[in-house]
């Protein structure tokens, strides 16, 4: 089964064809990155015209490069939520404009499930599995059943991971999108450097809290600015995020011991952070499980995880019509029940 | 020829089927932020009521603003989703002048000025100025956006120059901000729920009779709504740091960026 699946939740417009939810036949991106990038952060309007203005060149891009017609696809996909409402809605609406001019049937694809669905593609890797998603707008810990249906185990009560990656990188005065320059920064400094805390830690949850973290390094970047220090930004870096993979990987491990699932999938942008990878293997390794995360260039937001998703959710019956909407705002129970 | 017409950009959803630019089928909903969710449900309706499928259409209109931002791309994402997949031309139409058309359906026989007035906030409004006769429509002033006391100068001023004929007003202003438009004479007014009806069969017309050519081939990619402002961060951005030689003013510098 062939499926078009196209995202447009956020700064990319996306779109790529994938077979039985396991074989990427194609795929084109868009970037918006480099618009943002003198905003400082994602401008909603600005992002929504852009999807607008590529949407369907990316999209026949990826048709053309698969070597695909219209008829020789099984059904149409599309991101409709979570996310920025203008956004979603322009990939939402060419989506059923395709599938009202193909006749094709659509899915509406709940975005989490979708990079939780990339970790899928290129292997035989079958649910149930335990996810650790972390992007820039989340930080959850959700079981997935032999069915591909979520539940949210826990989840980050107020800043998402990513999210504190960016803001430490604008404390640090680095260019936006900042993450990765602050992953980056710190595969050369001292993870002990700085005693940043690990939120929520001792409390008996699956969920985590990042703005305690930003703070304190705002605390000591401030302090270091009053007394004259020069900043050992590696060293910041460094011990930032190691504060931010401990508390994943301590609370990733625990989910596994509860849930007895022996495979956990990596997922979401921050999935490409090299240090997340190596500690959650490493923690893997010792505590007997398996981790999965998808090729660097899935982690992040992307047509072929909407695909791979909706080749799952069709599987379990999952289907949309042309009333398909748009949700800023979507819990994963709410997409399995078909409300959107 | 089988003409697809469609429109997001106002609080009307308008959509119309037409041979040439004789209607078939037309509906006008105006269902609160109804239209992300009805638009192609009532694109598929009417086709099959006019016993016609998505493949029988040969050519798609679409209204591309000015109006409300997110509303005119639903309508713009789909109609170039559609024109793309079944490799049709597309005819990017001006919501105004689909708008105006739909207050002036006919072709009168003494020419008639038409101002289309569409709320846009802080005493704005966008608008277009035409004038339509027996011999068609001409467009005076092009879609815009402008302070409605600008508008009102636009219309005196013309009246000065040449008659161009008796004003017909047709806006989307709600009851309390109905007073930001009084002084425009001795214009008719409509509004726009009232003209509602005849905004797709507008652009059926527009699109038929080819006063607006139409995009072919790739070049229907390319095909964005016509926002007429920009969007607000993009000013702002401007303003601060973006632009050289704005001399006089305080640098941002570049630690300045916004907080959180
Ligand atoms: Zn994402």
């Amino acid at each position: 089964m062939r499926i078009l699946g196209i995202e447009t939740s956020c700064d990319e417009t996306a779109a790529a064809i994938v077979e039985d939810g396991r074989r990427l036949c194609a795929q084109a991106l868009a970037s918006q990155v480099e618009v943002h990038a003198r905003f400082g952060g994602v401008v909603p309007e600005v992002a929504s015209r852009r999807h607008t203005e590529v949407v369907t060149r990316v999209t026949e891009q990826a048709m053309r490069e698969a070597g695909l017609e219209w008829h020789q696809l099984d059904a149409i996909a599309v991101t409709c939520g979570p996310g920025l409402l203008g956004a979603l809605l322009v990939g939402v609406s060419a989506a059923k404009g395709y599938a009202l001019a193909t006749g094709l049937p659509l899915i509406g694809v709940h975005h989490i499930a979708g990079h939780v669905a990339a970790a899928f593609i290129g292997t035989d890797l079958r649910p149930p599995v335990l996810a650790l998603v972390v992007s820039g707008g989340h930080t959850e810990i959700l079981r997935v059943d032999e069915q591909f249906r979520f539940e949210r185990l826990g989840g980050t009560k107020d800043d998402a991971a990513g999210e504190a990656y960016d803001k430490v990188a604008r404390l640090l005065g680095l260019r936006y999108p900042g993450g990765p320059k602050v992953d980056a920064l710190a595969q050369r400094g001292r993870p002990d450097a700085f005693a940043f805390p690990r939120s929520m830690l001792d409390e008996d949850n699956f969920d985590f809290s990042f703005s305690g973290l930003k703070t304190a390094v705002w605390h000591e970047l401030e302090r270091c600015r009053r007394s004259g220090e020069t900043v050992a930004v590696e060293d910041v870096c460094a011990s930032f995020q190691q504060a931010v993979i401990d508390v994943l990987v301590e609370k990733t491990a625990r989910a596994v011991a509860a849930t007895g699932l022996r495979t956990v999938v990596l997922a979401g942008g921050v999935a490409a952070n090299q240090g997340l990878r190596r500690a959650l293997a490493a923690r893997a390794e010792a505590d007997g499980f398996r981790v999965q995360a998808p090729p660097l260039a899935l982690c992040t937001d992307n047509g072929a995880m909407i695909a791979a998703a909706a080749y799952f959710a069709w599987s379990r019956g999952q289907r949309a019509d042309l009333t398909l909407n748009a949700h800023a705002v979507l819990s994963l129970e709410d997409w399995q029940a078909g409300r959107v | 020829m089988v003409v697809l017409a469609m429109d997001t950009a106002t609080e009307v959803l308008a959509v119309a089927v037409g041979r040439g630019e004789e209607p078939l089928a037309g509906a006008a909903v105006r269902v609160p932020r109804g239209h992300s969710r009805l638009l192609q449900p009532t694109v598929l309706d009417l086709l099959r009521m006019c016993g016609l499928n998505p493949r029988d259409v040969e050519l798609v209109a679409v209204g591309v603003g000015p109006g409300s931002y997110t509303g005119v791309r639903l309508a713009v994402s789909t109609a170039k989703a559609m024109a793309t997949a079944l490799g049709l031309p597309l005819v990017p139409v001006s919501t105004l002048r689909a708008v105006a058309g739909a207050a002036c359906p006919g072709r009168p026989s003494a020419s008639v000025r038409v101002l289309p007035l569409l709320f846009a906030r802080r005493g704005r409004a966008f608008g277009a100025l035409y004038e339509v006769s027996a011999a068609g429509w001409v467009c005076r002033i092009p879609p815009r956006v402008e302070a409605v006391e600008a508008w009102r100068e636009h219309v005196h001023a013309a009246e000065g120059a040449e008659s161009g004929g008796p004003l017909l007003l047709v806006h989307d202003f709600r009851p309390q901000d109905q007073g930001l438009i009084s002084g425009f004479g001795e214009a008719r007014r409509m509004t726009l729920a009232e003209v509602a009806g005849g905004i797709a069969p507008a652009l059926l017309q527009v699109a038929a009779r080819g006063e607006v050519a139409p995009v072919v081939g790739d070049a229907v990619h390319d095909v964005a709504p016509e926002y007429t402002l920009r969007a607000q961060a993009e000013v702002k951005w401007e303003e601060k740091d973006g632009m050289a030689g704005d001399g006089g003013r305080e640098s941002g510098g570049p630690g300045g960026k916004p907080g959180e």
